[in-house]
């Protein structure tokens, strides 16, 4: 199956696209996404933290909802879901 | 509430330039109208700036700090005269400057679960120009319980974002961004402030003045780095513990 991923800011430059189709093989999570995105130490180093959780100074949108209040990277993943991996931004 | 707002031979020279922006009555209802602004750093001085200039009834500015020199590279408002003394005050110092006409209420303090909704009480909308997530959850779960819209901000480095919160219609901060850890203290631009700033006090202006379409729904995300704007998409979460058994019909009479 297909998902389409859309990365902003600085994640554009690092995953080198504005926006990318994966294709991954059922049944596929959030996790199985960002292990095929995450193909150098540094995209890994970005988007994952210690242990392996998700990088909170990342988020990452499953169609409108993030995936922390879904099921986090354990998110199950469907034929045609709209990915957006922005960075989370706090200061003001 | 509108027919009491009179407007005097200057405020009305003052405003000549948004004639026709703001519809039939924009102004009287902006001049009406108590705004909360959290925050008086480099989000605030935009935001406060703005406001004022627009013509907001009065501001309701809290903020717990001191001017420092590290924050002038982005604090507009502020000098090194201000160097040591309270933002709020400071600020709101600045801003009668700028328009006499706007009621200015500055307190140096924290918000808190304990003060938040006595805070917001009789605002017609809410500024998040804070600087960490802790406290924006307290002020969006306030705004959301009294129905009065909120325009979030945040920045970092030359990227910002801004959500406007339409309580029981449009996701509120909570069903976007679960709790997470404190973050460390983060590299700004100051221009990158203005531009969030600037977008959160035209939120606030079109919500006051019941003119074009609110940024809910959607964050509005600023790349200063490559130089654009881009959307995604935010629903509300049927679970969020803010919002999820706040419905349709709940929110003030914006």
């Amino acid at each position: 199956m297909t998902v389409r991923v859309r990365f902003l800011a600085h994640l554009r430059t690092l995953f080198g696209a504005k926006e990318t189709e994966v294709e991954l093989a059922e049944p596929a999570r959030v996790a199985d996404l960002l292990a095929a995105l995450c193909d150098t130490p540094g995209r890994r180093a970005e988007i994952f933290g210690p242990g392996g959780a998700l990088n909170p100074q990342v988020v990452v949108m499953k169609g409108g909802t993030n995936v922390l209040s879904l099921q986090g990277v354990e998110t199950p993943l469907a034929a045609g879901d709209a990915i957006a991996i922005l960075p989370f931004l706090v200061g003001g | 509430m509108n027919d009491k707002v009179e407007f005097g031979k200057a405020e009305r020279e003052r405003y000549r330039r948004q004639d026709g922006i703001l519809g039939p009555g924009g102004q009287e209802r902006l001049k009406a109208a108590t705004v909360f602004v959290a925050g008086a750093g480099g989000l605030g001085s935009a935001v406060l700036t703005y406001l004022a200039a627009a013509g907001v009834g009065a501001v309701r500015v809290y903020d717990d700090d001191v001017v420092r020199l590290d924050n002038l590279n982005r604090q507009v408002l502020y000098s090194e005269l201000d160097l040591g003394r309270p933002k709020a005050v400071r600020a709101g110092l600045r801003i009668r400057n700028l328009n006499p006409h706007v009621r200015i209420e500055a307190v140096r303090g924290r918000i808190e679960p304990a003060n938040a909704r006595s805070l917001l009480d009789g605002c017609a909308a809410a500024v998040d120009a804070l600087d960490n997530f802790e406290t924006r959850f307290v002020l969006n779960e306030a705004a959301v319980r009294l129905g009065i819209p909120l325009v979030h901000g945040a920045v970092s480095g030359l990227s910002g974002q801004v959500l406007t919160v339409r309580p029981g219609r449009t996701a509120c901060l909570r069903c976007v961004f679960p709790p997470v850890p404190a973050q460390p203290g983060f590299p700004i631009l100051g221009a990158t402030c203005g531009v969030i700033g600037s977008v959160q006090a035209g939120e606030v202006v079109k919500l006051l003045a019941g003119i074009g379409t609110p940024a809910a729904g959607r964050i509005l995300f600023w790349d200063g780095r490559a130089g654009g704007w881009d959307e995604v998409e935010v629903k509300r979460n049927p679970g969020c513990p803010v919002c999820g058994r706040v419905g349709v019909g709940t929110e003030g009479a914006s």
